[in-house]
């Protein structure tokens, strides 16, 4: 049996060294069935299933490899962390929705007070708490700081009023942290609060909604005269946006990860096996267009982590990183439909030769990817701006 | 390496200062001015007198030349040629001579490889020596127009060998001169007759040294378009911001914003794409053809949504965005077409190296 990692270890090795040992674990520990394959592309761990592969991750020392090491995690420089995505790439990992790890974790250290801290950082790790994020709202998406959600507060609590929407997980997840309005300043990035409330707080109605893949990853949620205790706020009343601003370091560059379009890649060059079309000379041009584009962008992406690696820095390469891979994913999923001809009748499962695909879910999974964390259109404004093009 | 490194970095700073100065505006004027800056020895390695910078130094260079977009001979008179001749042994009676010559400018050795329209590869050959004497034809033979000598890829007994043709010797004859900065054209070799020491390789040796300064010109090549679609779309940038319609700069539109951005991804793949390419040497056929596809498209793509946003003023000469999309399609169609070279990438790249990259 593999040795159980102690953080002190692991940022001992080498790089070299780091790798096989976190790739010996998984052989070990993954649960295969959790496995990404040509008929569930994107999966996504979901409520019990993505808490029993926390724990066995924190169980075993390799669990919040961003987080500093005085608050449980890893601490694991960005090159190792590559390497842990590389190593979860490989096996073809589901993907994991976990805002405790990724958002509100380095928030809290950032901005939470000492008792926000030891309370919730622990339970984040342990999987006791799962996190929604509650940012959007009806008439909050691109434009987010124009949010309404109100949170008044009376005594020792906010009463919290209003909708979230395009939460995700909602339904599944025992928390949420959310941006209220608190105020109503001169400018409307002011009077913006952080807040964490407890989902099963009396008021709170959660109804998922259905998506156009057929799922219902996605929830509004209702806040009808919430109690919040007020020490719940994180950081300064009024100071949310800043707050939330900030959050985003890594996040920014693993929304460039090429693992998805690599994933469907593989389908398109399956699919293009079992459906005879290598001798095609226009499908094979389109596959060695979307194959030349996904090598390249595959060196991009690595020569921004590199320079991440070395710099700290993330800069506005990110929004590139983003903008690139989410429409390069969504050409190839597009491209699997259109060679797939007559297959695509099927929007459910269908077998093409003899590999089980279901074409519509992993076409209508991507269309999110341009649309979530800063549209594309919001990222092409930030790039431009950094460009020196004047606003309108 | 890191010291190799410091050297392009030097290197790249005098170049762009003297891209920027230069008043140079043609071949003509550039070679002798790049020679007295001893750029001409970048590609030879120091047992044959040159500074051992290989292509990665040319790349430097050459990306400069485009961003200008300066009609250069660069890769065609300096950076094939150059690594044919690092592959002659320094016993060769003629090598000292010719790479002295080279470095000086008033040599320009040109390759002459390609027989068939569309030819990738440079193995197949039809040109014979036989009993010293060579016949065969050769296309789109780089700087044909004014070179003093070619570098001849031809078989003898089935064994492939480079020449050293004189172009003065008798049966040269030289059609078809196109009218490009490149100065292509036809090479006709009719009973040529071969010295001895005009033999420079032979057998293995041969094969060797073209396919690499083939897979070197590509990649030179590369880095020129990028620098081509680099240098388009900072003046594109310059523009924009300037152009004032509906009383406000056309830069604020978002169909222009948008579309700049959409430019600069491409750009930025483009020089992600050969400088990747120079990590590895000797080069990687798929790291190359990579970059020759990205590169090309790129700039051709750049040049032309330039020419749209310059309005009317892009259609003219004077603006000078044609000299970007003229060179970018003539370079970007020598040496393997955009589409030739993602053939090449997708029979060379395993699955394997692509998820795992």
């Amino acid at each position: 049996m593999p040795e159980i990692s102690t953080r002190k270890n692991l940022n001992a090795l080498t790089d070299d060294a780091f790798r096989i040992r976190f790739r010996e674990w998984l052989a070990e520990y993954y649960p295969k069935k959790w496995t990404q394959s040509h008929h569930r592309p994107h999966l996504r761990f979901h409520g019990e299933e993505m808490r029993a592969w926390l724990k066995t991750l924190n169980d075993h020392g390799w669990r919040a490899p961003d987080w500093p090491q005085e608050y449980g995690g890893l601490g694991l420089s960005f090159r190792k962390l590559l390497i842990y995505k590389e190593e979860l790439n490989r096996i073809n990992a589901g993907r994991i929705v976990d805002n405790g790890e990724t958002q509100l974790g380095p928030t809290i250290m950032k901005f939470g007070t000492d008792k926000q801290k030891a309370y919730y950082l622990p339970r984040i790790l342990n999987s006791d708490d799962h996190w929604a994020q509650g940012y959007s709202e009806p008439n909050a998406g691109s434009d987010l700081a124009s949010l309404s959600t109100k949170a008044d507060l009376q005594g020792d609590n906010f009463i919290v009023n209003g909708q979230k929407t395009w939460t995700t997980f909602a339904n599944e997840c025992t928390q949420i942290y959310m941006l209220v309005r608190t105020g109503r300043f001169e400018k409307k990035q002011q009077g913006i609060s952080f807040l964490l409330i407890d989902l099963k707080t009396p008021g709170i109605t959660i109804n998922p909604i259905q998506n156009i893949a057929g799922e219902s990853e996605l929830c509004e949620v209702f806040f009808d005269d919430v109690v919040v205790p007020k020490e719940n706020l994180v950081g300064e009343l009024h100071q949310g946006w800043t707050i939330a601003k900030s959050l985003l370091g890594h996040e920014r560059i693993w929304l460039g990860d090429p693992s998805m379009a690599i994933r469907a890649l593989a389908l398109s060059q399956q699919l293009v096996i079992e459906l005879n079309k290598q001798s095609d000379p226009v499908v094979m041009d389109q596959l060695a267009v979307l194959t030349a584009d996904l090598h390249d962008y595959q060196g991009l992406y690595a020569d921004t982590c590199d320079r991440v690696a070395d710099t700290g820095e993330i800069g506005s390469e990110a929004s590139m990183l983003k903008v690139y891979a989410s429409e390069l994913l969504q050409r190839i999923s597009e491209f699997n439909v259109e060679i797939a001809g007559e297959y695509a009748v099927a929007s459910g499962d269908i077998m093409v030769g003899k590999t089980n695909i279901n074409l519509m879910w992993q076409v209508m999974m991507t269309r999110p990817t341009t649309i979530y964390a800063g549209c594309n259109e919001v990222q092409r404004d930030i790039l431009a701006a950094g460009m020196g093009l004047p606003r309108a | 390496m890191q010291e190799q490194d410091e050297f392009i970095g030097m290197l790249e700073d005098s170049a762009r200062r003297f891209v920027l100065d230069s008043s140079c505006k043609d071949h003509a004027s550039l070679w002798p001015a790049i020679a007295e800056l001893g750029w001409l020895g970048l590609c030879l390695p120091e047992s044959h007198g040159g500074t051992g910078l290989g292509v990665s130094g040319a790349s430097a260079l050459t990306r400069l030349f485009g961003q200008a977009a300066l009609p250069n001979r660069f890769s065609s008179y300096c950076v094939i040629p150059s690594h044919i001749l690092s592959h002659v042994t320094t016993a060769h009676p003629i090598i000292k001579d010719l790479c002295e010559e080279l470095i000086l400018g008033s040599a320009l050795l040109t390759l002459a490889w390609q027989e068939h329209e569309g030819q990738f590869s440079p193995d197949r050959i039809d040109t014979k020596l036989n009993n010293g004497t060579l016949n065969g034809s050769k296309l789109f033979v780089a700087g044909a127009d004014i070179a003093t000598q070619f570098l001849v890829t031809a078989k003898q007994d089935n064994e492939q060998v480079v020449l050293l043709i004189n172009r003065e010797a008798e049966g040269v004859r030289i059609e078809q001169v196109y009218e490009s900065d490149g100065g292509f054209a036809t090479v006709h070799f009719t009973d040529v007759t071969v010295d001895e020491s005009a033999l420079l390789l032979s057998a293995e040796n041969a094969s060797i040294a073209v396919t690499n300064s083939i897979e070197a010109g590509r990649i030179a090549i590369s880095a020129e378009l990028e620098g081509l679609a680099h240098g388009c779309l900072e003046a594109t940038l310059e523009f924009v911001k300037t152009r004032n319609q509906f009383k406000q700069a056309i830069g604020s539109f978002q169909s222009i914003r948008h579309r700049c951005v959409d430019l600069l991804i491409a750009t930025r793949l483009s020089e992600s794409s050969w400088r990747k390419a120079l990590t590895k040497l000797p080069l990687d056929e798929a790291q190359v053809s990579a970059a020759k596809a990205r590169c090309g498209e790129t700039a051709i793509k750049v040049a032309k949504e330039s020419i749209q946003m310059h309005g009317a003023m892009g259609f003219t000469e004077e603006a000078g965005i044609g000299r970007y999309l003229r060179a970018a399609m003539a370079q970007s169609g020598w040496l393997g077409s955009p589409r030739q070279h993602r053939e090449r990438l997708m029979n060379t790249i395993s699955p394997k190296e692509l998820i795992h990259a």
